[in-house]
């Protein structure tokens, strides 16, 4: 398998020494649903703007390379870089409602990007914008073109946000917690409609949330991200089954499930993330951890094969796994 | 709505809700429909006849005539005439240069914000009228050095203002979106960010408009600006300064100036309300 974009020890840097990214490493191949997985402050977001050269004017990228169908698209120049922006490579945000301009009309904005991309004359554009609304899923899609942002409802505005992002037809869409700000039924649309819309258009996914049970149903392969780094990444169906890094146990551990016994305590993860101005030496998830062992502390484990295309970064994920501790 | 501002702010924004604002608007479009047909309602404003010179108000000449048996009712018309364009060019002159400029210098940051802003605090910091007789008298009296020294010294408010809204609005969301679809630097900044902010731009140029229009005809009323004979109310008020026991020829002009400023502070208590924030 080829892979569309490849993250290589993406490190990206705060002032004041935050260090939100270190030494980042993932893939997408072409046609594949990556979920990138982790709590707030683990570093997802910040890699998923890096790819788009999207960073704060604060934070600068101190390491790493980001390849996309072979640009090396933190070196490239800008006008390509604004080249594969929306038509390549497109975005769906968290928030539908501060993602969209508010004085222009979601037509408008949807035909902003075909124009100029696609170079479609400007009722070319309009035509293939009630289109694309169609195909998300608004009623009346024509004639709702006219109305601003405000007079759609969240969901309604998240379709509008993926209609923008497939409009190009972009080999790759990134979507940040698509459906945080979304209630339950809306986030079972809309990760249905991004279901659909990847299987229909063949278009790379990468999905980044802080729910494992969201991305579940989605990824073909899960990343599982802890204060800056890649702990462990597999394929979704081996990584959710049986998580091999503690964190991901953790993690997993505490998603409630339908076929637990209904007096079961979620298993929380004691103790709060690191600061990310003062991590540890060793292990990020060190402190945290109930397997922590003296090498733990000392050196961090690098992110190694632990066969299958599984990548784990623990000193013990293999004693644990033969020894059943959880 | 929870937050009025996002939702598309439009012309809405412009109504008029209390008696008081549309007392205010009645009075502003009053003055403007006198001065549009000034020439049809009023005679001529410099036929002098010296036989009626200061002559109180009569229905002859409902305010009077002045010094040189001119009637004031048809002068404070035709007053209007330069009064209130002088008003909207300070305006429309501060506000073009000064959103540009603050607009690129909270856009672009680095040297340009520095330069800008420093020039915009020094120009702050000196008494505003005193520093715009000095340049209208350095150019010359004229209407337009009256604009442009008036305007010299209101642009900085406005590149402030434009500036402050794009720094705000860069870092918005729905922006770092519109960069993510590919627009250029200048497309985010005229498409997105701009129109964005023009809706406080334009309510505080509207705001303005009436400290506009009273600069204006104090640098008239010094001499600075309209020349006689032409009926400017600052400038009558001036020459009717000479002939106190008239009281008329200057109570009737500055009755005009009062009214309209009055009124354009009246109407502007349409954007005092509820999450516009001044």
């Amino acid at each position: 398998m080829s892979s569309l974009l490849r993250i290589t020890d993406l490190s990206v840097e705060f002032p004041g020494g935050v260090r939100a990214a270190r030494g980042v490493s993932l893939e997408v191949a072409a046609g594949e649903t990556l979920a990138v997985v982790g709590e707030s402050g683990s570093g997802k977001s910040v890699t998923a703007l890096s790819v788009l050269g999207l960073l704060p004017e604060e934070a600068t990228v101190t390491g790493g390379r980001i390849e996309f169908a072979g640009v090396d698209l933190l070196r490239c120049p800008r006008r390509q870089l604004n080249e594969l922006r929306g038509r390549a490579v497109a975005m769906v945000y968290q928030d539908p409602l501060t993602a969209l301009n508010p004085v222009l009309t979601v037509g408008r904005q949807i035909e902003e990007g075909l124009q100029r991309h696609l170079g479609l004359r400007r009722r070319a554009a309009t035509v293939r914008a009630a289109e694309l609304l169609d195909l998300v899923g608004i009623p009346q899609a024509a004639r709702r073109l006219r109305d601003y942002p405000h007079q759609f409802s969240g969901g309604m505005r998240q379709r509008v946000v993926i209609a923008m992002a497939i409009s190009c037809d972009p080999r790759l869409i990134i979507a940040d917690e698509p459906t945080t700000a979304l209630d339950v039924t809306m986030q079972a649309q809309i990760l249905d409609l991004l279901r659909r819309l990847r299987d229909d258009l063949g278009t790379s996914l990468m999905v980044i949330s802080h729910d494992v049970g969201v991305v579940a149903g989605l990824a073909d392969r899960v990343a599982i991200m802890y204060a800056g780094r890649v702990v462990e990444s597999g394929t979704a169906v081996e990584l959710i089954g049986a998580p091999k890094h503690p964190y991901g146990r953790g993690l997993l551990a505490s998603v409630p499930r339908l076929d637990a016994p209904s007096r079961v305590r979620f298993a929380a993860i004691p103790g709060t993330p690191p600061d990310p101005t003062a991590l540890p030496a060793g292990c990020a998830f060190a402190p945290r951890c109930g397997h922590v062992v003296d090498r733990c502390r000392d050196a961090d484990p690098p992110l190694l094969d632990a066969a299958g295309g599984r990548l784990v970064a623990c000193w013990r994920h293999a004693e644990l796994a033969l020894g059943g501790a959880g | 709505m929870t937050r009025p501002v996002e939702s598309a702010p439009g012309l809405r924004l412009f109504r008029p809700t209390t008696p008081g604002q549309w007392a205010g608007l009645s009075i502003i479009a009053l003055w403007v429909l006198l001065a549009v047909l000034a020439t049809v309602l009023s005679a001529d404003p410099l036929a002098q006849q010296t036989a009626d010179r200061l002559q109180g108000p009569s229905l002859a000449h409902l305010f009077g005539t002045d010094q040189l048996g001119r009637d004031v009712f048809s002068r404070v018309l035709q007053g209007g005439r330069a009064t209130l364009p002088i008003g909207v060019s300070i305006v429309l002159l501060a506000t073009l240069v000064g959103v540009p400029l603050g607009a690129l210098a909270g856009f672009v940051r680095g040297w340009l914000d520095e330069a800008v802003m420093r020039v915009a605090d020094l120009l702050f910091a000196l008494p505003a009228l005193v520093l715009a007789l000095a340049i209208a008298a350095a150019l010359g009296p004229s209407v337009s050095s009256a604009v442009i020294a008036i305007a010299a010294v209101m642009w900085p408010r406005y590149a402030r203002l434009a500036r402050g809204q794009v720094l705000t609005l860069r870092r918005r969301e729905f922006v770092l979106a519109d960069r993510a679809t590919g627009a250029s630097p200048a497309q985010v900044l005229w498409q997105t960010v701009l129109p964005n902010a023009a809706p406080v731009v334009t309510l505080v140029a509207v705001l303005d408009l009436g400290t506009a229009t009273l600069a204006g005809a104090t640098l008239s009323f010094l001499g600075l600006g309209v020349q006689p004979p032409t009926p400017e109310w600052g400038a009558m008020v001036s020459t009717a300064v000479q002939t106190p026991e008239a009281w008329w020829s200057s109570l009737f002009p500055g009755l005009a100036l009062v009214s309209f400023v009055v009124a354009v502070n009246l109407y502007g208590q349409v954007f005092d309300r509820k999450g516009l924030g001044r």
